[in-house]
């Protein structure tokens, strides 16, 4: 039988997975130096966010989708661990997404108030950190709910 | 399956063990339901409306009115010590100088080697370049007329502050600068490139990018050799003192790419003069070869 609290640790596990294919392809295209799929306007420029020097983690050569994708690794392994039944897992996947806002809102920042220009993979990948927080949350709602009902 | 089914044996036994406990307080129904959720997303997206706001406010920009020329920024940026630029090296400026195809030295009017700047003031990646470009050529000789500037403030990198070579002249006993902003900041036309800029510019630069150097015909970069947010947020007078120190981030992008023009230019100037192209900073940049 599953119920939704399962649901919640799956969709985590496919963020988890969406995060690492994100992260992985940015950071082989920072590395590979081959050009970003991306298309250009007046809004959309992920070469100009890329380049700029808020896509390294600071004081480092390392891309920042070097650390997004190290997240999402971990995302990964606390979904399988949520689905496997480990205790205090979603406690921890919460705090986790939570944190990573921190860096996200940071780097939606550099995007719109000094670049001026949004990377897609960039808000995608934002969009995954955001979306396992809900879906922690979600999911620690629903064991707290089923706790309040017994 | 597992999961729920061992968690509800367990809750099923805490509540044996627990009867007489009844309901929970009110107060966790506030955890319950939409609110949580809601609220994670509101905040959210009202702190991204509010980086939207700031991005629009217009920055206060005194090269706005007029180009201004600071002749005190300037001196502070033109007289940066040799040992500077020795710490900084090379930096974390980009490999952008690229060898020309063979052929003699370009060379001016005057018969010294020529160098060529291609560019427009709106553009924000010039705004960065000029600032290498100006330091190195200031190894070599004098400016004069540099005028503050700041890039589009509707384009990438908006509002980068630099200078503009609209009215600067140069002069050097080594070289010759001929160097030309086509647009205004609101990308008006300004300026036409002359002849020798224009087949420089058409031989080198297939993709007719901006900016283009190219020093003496033996060296040529198009675009920039760091980028621009380096110096995003900061005045000319920060960038100026922060060009003192070897360990800031924007000394490392700026000096770190002057010493590879100064290493360019110290190639078609026969190595003079010899302060300066025998640097060990100059020394040590190791320029592509054909």
């Amino acid at each position: 039988m599953r119920t939704g609290p399962d649901r919640t640790a799956l969709a985590a596990l496919a963020l988890g997975i969406a995060g690492v294919a994100v992260s992985g392809y940015l950071t082989v295209v920072h590395y590979g130096g081959v050009a970003l799929a991306c298309q250009q306007s007046s809004l959309i420029d992920c070469e100009a966010v890329t380049t700029s020097s808020y896509s390294l983690i600071p004081g480092t050569d390392l891309p920042v989708s070097l650390a997004g994708l190290a997240w999402a690794l971990v995302v990964v392994g606390l979904a399988s661990a949520l689905l496997s039944g480990a205790r205090g897992a979603d406690v921890i996947l919460l705090v986790w997404s939570a944190v990573a806002m921190i860096p996200v809102l940071y780097l939606v920042w550099a995007e719109i108030v000094i670049v001026h220009r949004i990377c897609l993979w960039c808000t995608v990948f934002h969009a995954i950190v955001l979306g396992t927080l809900l879906a922690a949350l979600v999911r620690l709602q629903g064991a707290a709910a089923l706790e309040e009902q017994v | 399956m597992q999961v729920s089914e061992r968690a509800g044996t367990r809750r099923a036994r805490r509540a044996q063990r627990q009867p007489s406990r009844g309901p929970r307080p009110r107060g966790r129904s506030v955890w319950r339901g939409p609110l949580p959720i809601v609220a994670v997303v509101v905040a959210v997206v009202v702190v991204v409306g509010i980086f939207v706001a700031i991005s629009r406010q217009p920055a206060a920009t005194p090269a706005e009115q007029s180009p201004v020329v600071n002749s005190a920024v300037v001196s502070k940026v033109t007289s940066v010590p040799a040992s500077v630029f020795d710490q900084v090296g090379a930096g974390t400026s980009q490999d952008i100088i690229h060898p020309a195809p063979a052929g003699d030295v370009l060379k001016g009017a005057s018969g010294k080697p020529l160098a060529i700047y291609v560019g427009a003031e709106f553009c924000p990646y010039c705004a960065s370049e000029r600032w290498s470009f100006i330091l190195a050529l200031s190894r070599f000789g004098t400016w004069n007329g540099l005028a503050l500037s700041r890039s589009s403030s509707t384009d990438v990198f908006p509002n980068t502050p630099t200078f503009t070579f609209r009215n600067a002249s140069y002069a050097s006993d080594y070289l010759e600068l001929s160097a030309v902003e086509t647009s205004d900041r609101e990308g008006k036309p300004i300026a036409s490139m002359t002849p020798t800029q224009d087949k420089a510019y058409a031989r080198l630069d297939s993709g007719q990018s901006i900016p283009f150097i190219d020093v003496g015909d033996r060296f040529y970069s198009v675009g920039a050799g760091y980028a621009p947010d380096v110096l995003s947020g900061k005045s000319w007078d920060d960038i100026a003192a922060a060009l003192r120190d070897p360990s800031s981030a924007v000394a490392k992008a700026v000096l770190g790419h002057a010493n590879k023009w100064t290493a360019a230019i110290c190639a078609v100037t026969g190595g003079q003069p010899g302060d300066v192209c025998s640097g060990p900073a100059v020394k040590g940049i190791q320029l592509p070869s054909k």
